[in-house]
């Protein structure tokens, strides 16, 4: 393995050469990344500001979303319970963001990958997932507390919150396998095969929990939001899976 | 001596089937508990979609016929399911606690023209109370549908303050939001 490094490094990466060797020694699989050099570092840094601030931005706006457009379960609690309902609705609008900002990590986009490059996009990737994983667990827990953990009746009245459900199992599994593969000894093709698979079916099915959990997406602004984020996100999937399918 | 002693000890363990009025079966598909209250100023209407029921009727021998009903109250349905989450919640039902809503006759006595009164306890949440409901007995016949079997109708309507039973704490009462009567509907049709 370091010798194979070593060569690669001989060959040289450009101006990243050694931070991506620093890369490949923590993450082997991200070989396959190549940063690109075109990029000054100036607009680089200027370019990474304003992803950074869009991003700040974006969490912001979804933020106020249960502040400025709440919806009618919200009006229905008090005190503690209605701090449970809001920060359990932040907490999932966060990570239908940062779900988005995930597939833009691995879309392998020429502009994100010479703002980036490829060992910090990995690097961004990870730690994205990992607060996702924290989220996502905490999400349906402040959900539960604001009604007083009332179980869920099976009932097809229910199947945005199933959905939410099943959303939750799917994520704690990808990130479960890609936290302990080594530990699962899953072998690294087969694990990118379930982990590309899961991200596709959890960003597929995510609208119909969003969409027709909450009043607050039913209509208005909130609703368009929602409906561009999803969009734009399905076009960035199906360009990632092109890309795969045509090694492009 | 043999004989009549069996007669007797026959008599004595079937006495309380003979005393009973004929069973019926609930035609689950055509029996609704629904209900209503007043939201701020719209209804709100709502109905329980799983209970189970003993029902023993004669029209023509009411003090022999028994009405018990067990309503689950999980089963409630307003058709948004948020509502019956918040419903079914310690807000409202605390259906952790109390998962039925109980019924159980104790008298059913014949008073004008078709209609049968029937006193019996009412049990929601921790609080029992007895109440006398009026059942219009519709009659009964063939069923149209299924050549053999006898269809009867019956419905009753009362409304009761749900504040007694302790279903809400009356802090939506006081902000004007829920109101405090429930009117409640019951349509049987019961087959045999």
């Amino acid at each position: 393995m370091k010798r194979k490094e070593c060569k690669r490094n001989s060959k040289g990466y450009g101006l990243l050469g050694e931070q991506l060797l620093q890369s490949y020694r923590r993450v082997p699989y991200n070989k396959h990344m190549p940063s690109s050099q075109s990029f000054a570092a100036r607009n680089r840094v200027l370019l990474g500001t304003l992803l950074v601030l869009l991003t700040i931005v974006l969490l912001a706006g979804g933020w106020a979303i249960p502040y400025k457009f709440q919806s009618f379960s919200i009006l229905y609690k008090f005190g503690k319970l209605k701090l449970f309902l809001r920060y359990g609705k932040v907490i999932g609008i966060t990570v239908v963001l940062l779900l988005f900002y995930q597939v833009l990590l691995t879309s392998r986009l020429k502009f994100m990958e010479q703002v980036f490059s490829a060992g910090k996009l990995l690097l961004l990737h990870r730690i994205n997932g990992i607060i996702i994983t924290c989220l996502i667990a905490a999400h349906p827990v402040l959900i539960k507390a604001s009604e007083n953990f009332t179980p869920y009746t099976f009932t097809k009245k229910y199947y945005p919150e199933f959905v939410g459900i099943a959303l939750l199992l799917i994520l704690l599994i990808l990130s479960a396998t890609a936290i302990f593969r080594n530990f699962l000894k899953m072998p690294y093709p087969r694990w990118r095969l379930l982990h590309r698979l899961g991200a596709t079916l959890v960003l597929l099915i995510v609208p119909a929990h969003v969409l027709w959990v909450s009043d607050t997406f039913k209509s208005g602004l909130p609703r368009s939001a929602a409906l561009t984020i999803f969009t734009l996100n399905f076009l960035l999937l199906l360009i990632v899976w092109l890309k795969r399918l045509f090694k492009m | 001596m043999k004989r009549i002693i069996l007669a007797l000890l026959l008599f004595v363990v079937m006495g309380p089937f003979q005393a009973m009025a004929q069973e019926w079966k609930l035609d689950t598909a055509h029996t609704n508990f629904y209900f209503e209250v007043k939201h701020t100023y719209a209804i709100v209407r709502g109905q329980f979609m799983d209970y189970t029921g003993e029902v023993y009727f004669d029209p023509e021998n009411p003090a022999k016929s028994k009405f018990n009903f067990d309503i689950k109250v999980d089963s409630v349905d307003t058709k948004i399911g948020k509502r019956d989450t918040h419903l079914r919640s310690p807000d409202f039902f605390d259906t952790g606690k109390y998962p039925l809503i109980i019924f159980r006759s104790s008298k059913v006595s014949r008073g004008k023209d078709n209609v049968y009164i029937v006193d019996g306890t009412l049990t929601i949440k921790d609080v029992s109370k007895n109440l006398s409901l009026e059942f219009v007995y519709h009659g009964q016949k063939d069923n149209p549908l299924k050549p053999g079997e006898t269809v009867a109708g019956l419905d009753s309507r009362l409304t009761i303050d749900r504040l007694e039973y302790n279903v809400g704490d009356g802090k939506f009462y006081k902000m004007g939001v829920v109101d405090k009567d429930v009117n409640i509907a019951f349509t049987m049709e019961l087959l045999r």
